[in-house]
């Protein structure tokens, strides 16, 4: 089954293995597509972090090495990581956000997060080019 | 100093560009549809206002920032005060009395919880399935976005 998943850097379209409800079972190839998770001996390695994989119980697992191909399930691993997932099984659609914590590390750091937007013209600007100067940034909405 | 302008408007100029154009302003005026400056800062109302530093630095976190006091019985926060204090931050920087010190920003921040980066999830997931044409199957994830984040006005 075709699934698309929106990831914190972007969106990606997957050929996955299957759904169990919220949880997407996927193949080691589709799941370097989902934020670069590769199986190895030391456990998920995502870059040069690695987190081993805890022992699954019955229907929770996120490795199952059981048939001829590991499979992951994306879902388990993603809210093992701390990051939230939300899904519509039903469309195909899971969406799995950034940690809270990592979120709040980053605003803890005090480095305002920088955005690329355009304006009403389409014309894009980012803050990061505002660098040297002030900025007072205010966000307003016409609802 | 520059003045950013974001407006979080899912419709783009469809709905905030009226408001632009009467403004007519000098300043970047720009549109987040995808409201990615509120997940980033965790901006949860508008008008809110960020003071950043040459440097990029957050210098004073989200406050509530109108031009004017029309909203005052409501916020208690007179803005007359309020664009004096930014006039002195353009003037007199970091030796500003309206800089808060570095421990009071980091106390001001505005911080996620497990529930409000669920609730981002759940407002993308929504979002994508409204614009891929399946605005009746978003309707439940915008309503489960809004129960996660009660007190945001922008999901």
């Amino acid at each position: 089954m075709r699934a698309t998943v929106l990831l914190p850097g972007g969106s990606v379209v997957v050929e996955a293995i299957g759904a169990e409800g919220e949880d997407l079972w996927l193949d080691p190839p589709a799941l370097a597509r989902c934020g670069g998770w590769e199986i190895k001996p030391e456990g998920l390695c995502r870059g040069a972090l690695c987190v081993p994989v805890p022992p699954g119980q019955a229907g929770q697992a996120l490795v199952d090495a059981g048939g001829a191909e590991p499979r992951v399930n994306l879902t388990a691993l993603a809210r093992h990581m701390g990051q939230p997932v939300a899904a519509s099984p039903e469309h195909a659609v899971w969406s799995i956000g950034e940690a809270a914590k990592d979120a709040a590390d980053r605003l803890l750091s005090l480095e305002a997060p920088d955005f690329a937007l355009p304006d009403m013209d389409g014309k894009p600007y980012s803050l990061s080019s505002f660098r040297g100067r002030k900025v007072f940034l205010l966000a307003w909405a016409s609802w | 100093m520059t003045v950013i302008t974001i407006a979080f408007d899912s419709a783009g100029p469809a709905t905030a560009g009226e408001w632009i154009r009467a403004a007519s302003p000098t300043h970047p005026s720009l549109i987040d549809t995808h409201h990615e400056v509120a997940r980033a800062y965790n901006m949860v109302n508008v008008p809110t206002a960020v003071w950043i530093d040459e440097e990029g630095r957050i210098v004073r976190p989200n406050e509530v920032a109108f031009a004017d006091n029309r909203w005052i019985e409501y916020t208690k926060f007179d803005m007359t005060r309020y664009l004096a204090a930014i006039r002195d931050w353009v003037e007199h920087g970091p030796r500003s009395g309206h800089v808060p010190p570095p421990a009071e920003r980091l106390r001001r921040l505005s911080l996620p919880s497990a529930a409000h980066a669920l609730a981002a999830a759940t407002f993308r997931l929504a979002e994508h399935l409204h614009e891929s044409g399946r605005p009746e199957a978003a309707v439940p994830f915008f309503k489960r976005a809004q129960e996660l984040q009660p007190e945001s006005w922008c999901f």
